[in-house]
């Protein structure tokens, strides 16, 4: 994990985000126990209830889950869901862009699908 | 009332006005951060809270009865300052003793590792010591002195990068297991900026600042573009700190932004972090409305 | 007393005690080892025997318990970094002091004894000014005997007690001020002497016999009892009452104590 300090970004919102990502990239596999908020705090001198806040996001996402006396563990079928997650993401925000940005330069769909093509 | 309550602290030192009224409460079981630059009254309000120096007027209490004279509640306290109380000819398996007497369960496993993990070698002298392994003594019995409450006036005081390290690591640790308050006054924000949950920040003998370091920020802006537009949109608005470079202006904003405003697109708006709030705020020219 | 207010008294006992064993062997050391070593290196007779003999171990150790007494500041120090108030810090202070005088002046009982048992010729009553004075009004030796080890006792704590309110209040200021009140009061001292002996020299007829009736009244004595030893109530009943007056006021300096910044 790695937390960018000096970012604007509410640190709840990075250790989710961190989280998130080590899942995604299958760093913490579906079923696995994952770092409690204790190790997580003290690595990276965060205060525990931000950390705890950072993952009840996760949790209230259905991404994680508790079980009491042990730790969070990641649920089956989150890495699925972050993935489909992504994608969403991916057209809203990407796609979106890059074809009013193509528009803006006047390249019309065709020349945009050989440009994608190209760069694939 | 639940925790300390300093009530309306004035602290005059001859004639000069230390601190003018300084009204907060610390609730048992969070991490807080007191700020304020060098000579901001931050440690004077900590020695009052411990019954060290006594206020010209105003009280401090802990869960609804006095802390000044009262062994009680001055036993839930541990205040470690920069100023050492002890006894330079005093070897430091003895003041560990001394605080096991008169505090009572002292958790000497947990000082013996700490000294170990501090490469630091309990059968020495206090007065031989550096400063910065007098300040890492002090930390030790910070850590294991069974009380509710720990203030730690620059506890990172004379300590290298290693060490600042270890401690920050061993104070969440601490903290998470034992469910002490902490609060830590201290100048150099950013490394434990991550670890407060709550800050007061003091400026000329005022707290000016009383918050949870997230709703704090919530409201701290950095509006940046050219200088005319800047400052139109920030206009009307509490802006405490400005930085120019050329034609470009950032205006730092503490306070709700207006909604009805329009943004010009060669504006941006971005959120400040506790170091840079702290140092607009504090700075000669950082006001507050 | 409460836990806390014990394990201080404790603390406190500890630290003077060590601090007055410390001293007991700097003393030792400089009045038999040292005179010892020197009598070798120069070749003169040095007599063990005299030398022990000549030690009074008692009015030393009352002397050195006072000055004990007068340090405050460290152990208020100490003693805040650790919680403990102003006013246990007095109360156990006064119940450590009560405690080491009884303890060092049952020492130097004990030390007297000893050596008249193991060295002839030695007669400690005649050392004893309580014994001197008021000795001869008991008909009973060992009435006698306990009443001059009970006075030593409460002469020490009662001097303790006066050298504890003297050093809280030299406590109350800082190195450099502590200094100016030393000089203001041997100037103090100094003219309220020249003012007495000037008074004394105008009308000294009116002025000293009025001294040296309160010095009278003070240690017991009227003209009945001239020529007679003298009763001791009063001298008890001074201590008493000094040693009240003297704990009552260090509470109230002690009270204003607070850390420095030195």
């Amino acid at each position: 994990m790695r937390f960018n300090f000096n970012s604007s970004e509410p640190i709840y919102l990075q250790v989710a985000q961190q989280i998130q990502d080590a899942i995604f990239t299958k760093t913490y596999a579906e079923g696995e126990q994952i770092p409690s908020t204790t190790e997580i705090s003290r690595d990276f001198h965060i205060n525990p209830a931000t950390v705890l806040k950072g993952m009840n996001l996760l949790v209230a996402d259905g991404l994680i889950e508790k079980k009491r006396g042990i730790g969070m563990f990641v649920v089956e079928g989150a890495q699925g869901k972050i993935v489909e997650k992504r994608r969403e993401f991916f057209y809203q925000d990407e796609v979106v862009k890059l074809i009013s940005e193509a528009k803006k330069l006047q390249i019309s769909q065709e020349e945009l699908v050989d440009l994608i093509k190209r760069g694939f | 009332m639940d925790g300390i309550v300093a009530k309306e602290i004035k602290k005059n030192f001859s004639k000069k006005t230390v601190l003018e009224n300084i009204n907060l409460q610390i609730k048992p079981g969070k991490i807080y951060g007191l700020l304020g630059r060098n000579g901001a009254g931050k440690s004077t309000l900590l020695s009052i809270i411990a019954n060290r120096i006594f206020p010209n007027e105003g009280n401090v209490t802990l869960d609804g009865s006095t802390v000044f004279e009262n062994d009680e509640a001055l036993g839930k306290i541990y205040l470690m300052s920069e100023r050492n109380l002890y006894s330079n000819s005093s070897k430091l398996r003895q003041l560990l003793n001394t605080t096991e007497l008169l505090y009572g369960d002292f958790d000497y496993n947990y000082a013996q590792k700490l000294a170990n993990i501090f490469e630091l070698d309990l059968n020495q002298k206090f007065g031989k010591l550096s400063t910065g392994y007098r300040t890492i003594f002090k930390l030790i019995i910070s850590l294991c002195v069974p009380v509710k409450y720990v203030f730690l006036d620059e506890p990172v005081l004379g300590l290298d990068a290693n060490h600042r390290e270890l401690f920050y690591r061993e104070l969440v640790d601490n903290y998470v297991k034992t469910g002490k308050t902490f609060v830590i006054s201290t100048h150099l924000i950013e490394e434990i900026a991550n670890s407060l949950e709550h800050v007061f920040v003091i400026r000329d003998g005022k707290v000016i600042v009383d918050g949870d370091v997230e709703d704090v920020l919530e409201n701290a802006y950095l509006i940046s573009g050219p200088a005319k537009e800047v400052e139109q949109y920030t206009v009307g608005l509490n802006v405490i700190g400005q930085e120019t470079l050329g034609n470009i202006q950032g205006n730092y904003v503490f306070g709700e932004l207006d909604g009805e405003r329009i943004l010009p697109d060669t504006v941006t708006v971005e959120k400040m972090d506790l170091q840079k709030l702290f140092i607009n705020l504090t700075n000669a020219r950082g006001q507050l409305k | 007393m409460t836990a806390k207010e014990k394990s201080v008294v404790f603390f406190l006992f500890k630290r003077v005690f060590r601090q007055l064993l410390y001293v007991l062997m700097w003393l030792l050391l400089g009045g038999i080892v040292f005179p010892m070593v020197l009598s070798f290196i120069t070749g003169t007779n040095y007599n063990l025997v005299e030398a022990i003999k000549n030690i009074i171990l008692g009015p030393m150790l009352y002397i050195i318990v006072g000055c004990l007494a007068l340090l405050s500041y460290s152990d208020f120090k100490v003693l805040i970094q650790n919680g403990i108030s102003r006013h246990t810090y007095w109360k156990a202070k006064i119940v450590a002091f009560l405690g080491i005088s009884a303890l060092s002046q049952a020492i130097g009982i004990l030390y007297v004894f000893l050596l008249k048992l193991t060295l002839s010729g030695l007669s400690w009553e005649k050392h004893s000014l309580f014994m001197q004075v008021y000795g001869g009004f008991f008909k009973n030796t060992t009435v006698a005997y306990l009443m001059s080890f009970l006075f030593a006792i409460l002469s020490s704590f009662v001097f303790s007690l006066g050298c504890i309110l003297t050093g809280s209040i030299f406590s109350l200021f800082a190195k450099k001020q502590r200094r100016l009140v030393i000089l203001a009061m041997l100037t103090l001292f100094i003219v309220a002497v020249a003012t007495i002996s000037n008074a004394y020299d105008k009308n000294g007829f009116t002025v000293a016999p009025k001294i040296i009736e309160l010095l009278n009244f003070l240690a017991g004595y009227d003209k009945s009892s001239a020529g007679k030893a003298l009763n001791p109530t009063m001298p008890f009943i001074d201590l008493i009452i000094f040693g009240i007056v003297s704990s009552l006021c260090s509470l109230q300096v002690m009270k204003r104590f607070k850390v420095r910044n030195e």
